[in-house]
């Protein structure tokens, strides 16, 4: 039995808008080992960042089960909750927004080992603060700068010290490299990556950037309108994409190299709307291979160890 | 990461903080109306301070000279004398600690109760928020002028109670600019990142909400020092603020009232005391205004 450190059982989240209920994330499951990144993949509002703090409570799942270590976080309590959350924590996809303006660096790292009244000497306190500084590369000139003073890639490592000051086990990366300069974007990355290996930290790898998932993961999941369409190892993922989804994602990475010829697949159609979906498979509207038989939501199962996939005509279309 | 390190916090400790309120100083200098009202300010407060050890209040602000009553201004009273001989120049330097004290304390009290009913309305929402609301509603629904007289003529007169009654005249309207500051920082993301460092409520409320919301409430309080010394003026020219003989600036005004034909500069003068004073604080809002707003920035 692999030690798995968070499973999530069916999650759903929805919202009350106007016009019906907004299927953010409807149903979801998954489970990560210690120690190992899941890589959580999809275009703009499929519901991945919901998942990321849902999982975290810091917005109340509708339905559904976050165990971690095998206590169910969805229903502890406000005092429990603050406790676990010294456990799992989570790195900001906009380190402009995400740091509080009028802080210094100091006072931010500081802060989580403060309200938890972790370390309460204040000489210890800046100590600790410089460790973390060092740990996460920041130079130590920056001690009581603020952070409109810094730079992306900087503002980011701060939030990364954030994220570590409690020690975590585990840590939800929402797009923590996306709002970065693509050189800036290795070094952060770089960082994870170590301190991962470091600290046995198990990580959510949240981003819509396949190139940067497939370096950085052990799994990865894809999601569509709320839910996983196709769940692998990476390089499984890489090699065999079973999903239509997933081929056509994986088949708009680009490649440098001008002589490689290939063909695209396009994603045309409308997507569809996640207020109210109808119980077809989501990518039944834009799907290059739909049919009768994808007007009922397909489930997702294990067609090789490892390997789900949420697709009711795999077998007919026989891609395994 | 085993390796044990330790650090120089001395040399750390080189790199100075700069404070928000040296940033905000270098843009407020720049504008020299507020300057001018800055210095006013200053300067009436040195005035005041002063004053209370110059004169003594039953010897040289309340008493009667006969002799002396209604003198035009001339070099010996600057601003000539009223009809109980008292010396108007005086009575209105040391009438200023009034307005002062009641301007200052009024808005205390006033930004501390609406600030915090406008930091719990903006930050919980929903249902709270209607609730303190509606009742800021009611009570900005009263004129400014009817709710002070009748708090004055339910707890008394007296500069205590004036105090108070102004208070809690402009507390809804410091709640409504708390709220309104704190509904765009209530929803940034550097709140959720506190949360999920495992601040309070209370703790995210007063650290990270409360000082980013700051700036408007800090030139609310400074308009709002004017128009609590306008209020108490009024009251007091009306009869309801602090009792007769204390040389309130309203209250000479309301005393110099029925001379205004012949003596007009018994209320000329306590008048432009109050201009003035007014005028410098509202000076100061503005400069702090423009000095605080972040797209000011450089």
């Amino acid at each position: 039995m692999a030690d798995v450190i968070l499973e999530v059982k069916d999650l759903k989240k929805y919202f009350k808008t106007k016009s019906g209920m907004l299927h953010a994330v409807d149903g979801i499951s998954f489970s990560i080992e210690r120690g190992k990144t899941l890589g959580l993949v999809g275009e703009s509002g499929c519901g991945k960042s919901t998942t990321g703090r849902a999982i975290l409570r810091l917005i109340e799942p509708t339905a559904g089960q976050v165990l971690f270590e095998g206590k169910d976080v969805s229903k502890l309590s406000r005092h429990q909750l603050r406790l676990a959350r010294k456990d799992m924590q989570l790195i900001f996809q906009d380190p402009f927004s995400s740091l509080d303006p009028r802080k210094t660096v100091a006072q931010l790292i500081a802060e989580p080992i403060v309200v938890n009244r972790i370390i309460t000497d204040k000489k210890k306190l800046d100590e600790r603060v410089a460790e973390l500084m060092y740990t996460v590369g920041l130079a130590p000139r920056l001690f009581n700068s603020y952070p409109h003073e810094l730079d992306g890639g900087r503002r980011q490592r701060i939030g990364i010290a954030r994220a570590l000051a409690l020690e975590p086990k585990f840590i939800v990366c929402d797009e923590p490299v996306s709002a970065l300069d693509v050189s800036i974007q290795a070094q952060i990355l770089n960082l994870l990556k170590e301190l991962q290996q470091d600290m046995g930290l198990t990580y959510i790898f949240i981003t819509h950037d396949l190139s940067v998932v497939n370096h950085f993961s052990d799994d990865i999941a894809v999601m569509y309108l709320g839910q996983i369409v196709e769940k692998a190892p990476s390089v499984e993922l890489f090699d065999h994409p079973l999903h239509p989804y997933t081929e056509a994602l994986l088949s708009a990475i680009p490649i440098p190299d001008l002589s490689e010829r290939r063909e695209r697949i396009l994603i045309k159609g409308e997507i569809t709307s996640p207020i109210n979906p109808p119980d077809e498979c989501r990518f039944y509207k834009r799907c290059n291979y739909a049919t009768d038989a994808c007007r009922k939501n397909p489930q997702l199962r294990e067609v090789k160890p490892g390997h789900f996939v949420a697709c009711n005509r795999l077998e007919e279309l026989n891609r395994l | 990461m085993e390796e044990k390190r330790t650090y120089d916090i001395a040399e750390l400790k080189k790199y100075k903080k700069r404070s928000m309120l040296s940033e905000v100083w270098r843009n407020y200098k720049k504008s020299p109306s507020a300057m001018v009202g800055l210095v006013i300010v200053i300067l009436l407060i040195v005035i005041t301070v002063a004053a209370q050890f110059m004169y003594v209040f039953n010897e040289d602000i309340v008493y009667n000279d006969l002799k002396n009553r209604l003198l035009s201004p001339s070099a010996e009273h600057w601003f000539g004398t009223d009809q109980y001989g008292r010396d108007v120049f005086v009575r209105i330097i040391y009438g200023a600690k009034y307005s002062l004290s009641v301007g200052i304390v009024s808005v205390m009290i006033a930004c501390g109760l609406g600030m915090c009913l406008g930091l719990v309305a903006g930050y919980y929402g929903g249902i709270v928020e209607n609730i303190i609301l509606r009742f800021c509603e009611i009570f900005i629904g009263i004129p400014t002028i009817l709710m002070g007289v009748a708090l004055m003529s339910a707890f008394g007169q007296g500069l205590g109670v004036l105090m108070l009654a102004i208070g809690l005249v402009y507390t809804p309207l410091f709640a409504r600019t708390t709220r309104a500051a704190v509904l765009p920082v209530r929803d940034a993301e550097y709140i959720e990142a506190a949360k999920i460092a495992g601040c309070s409520d209370l703790e995210i409320m007063f650290k990270h909400v409360l000082p980013n919301s700051l700036s408007p409430i800090i030139v609310q309080a400074t308009m709002g020092v004017a128009s609590g010394i306008l209020t108490a003026s009024s009251l007091s020219f009306l009869g309801l603020g602090v009792p007769i003989p204390t040389p309130e600036w309203g209250a000479m005004l309301s005393e110099g009232r029925e001379l205004i034909r012949d003596y007009s500069y018994l209320t000329l003068f306590p008048g432009l005391a109050i201009m003035t004073t007014v005028l410098s604080f509202n000076l100061m809002g503005d400069g702090l205004r423009d000095a605080l707003d972040p797209k000011l920035k450089q």
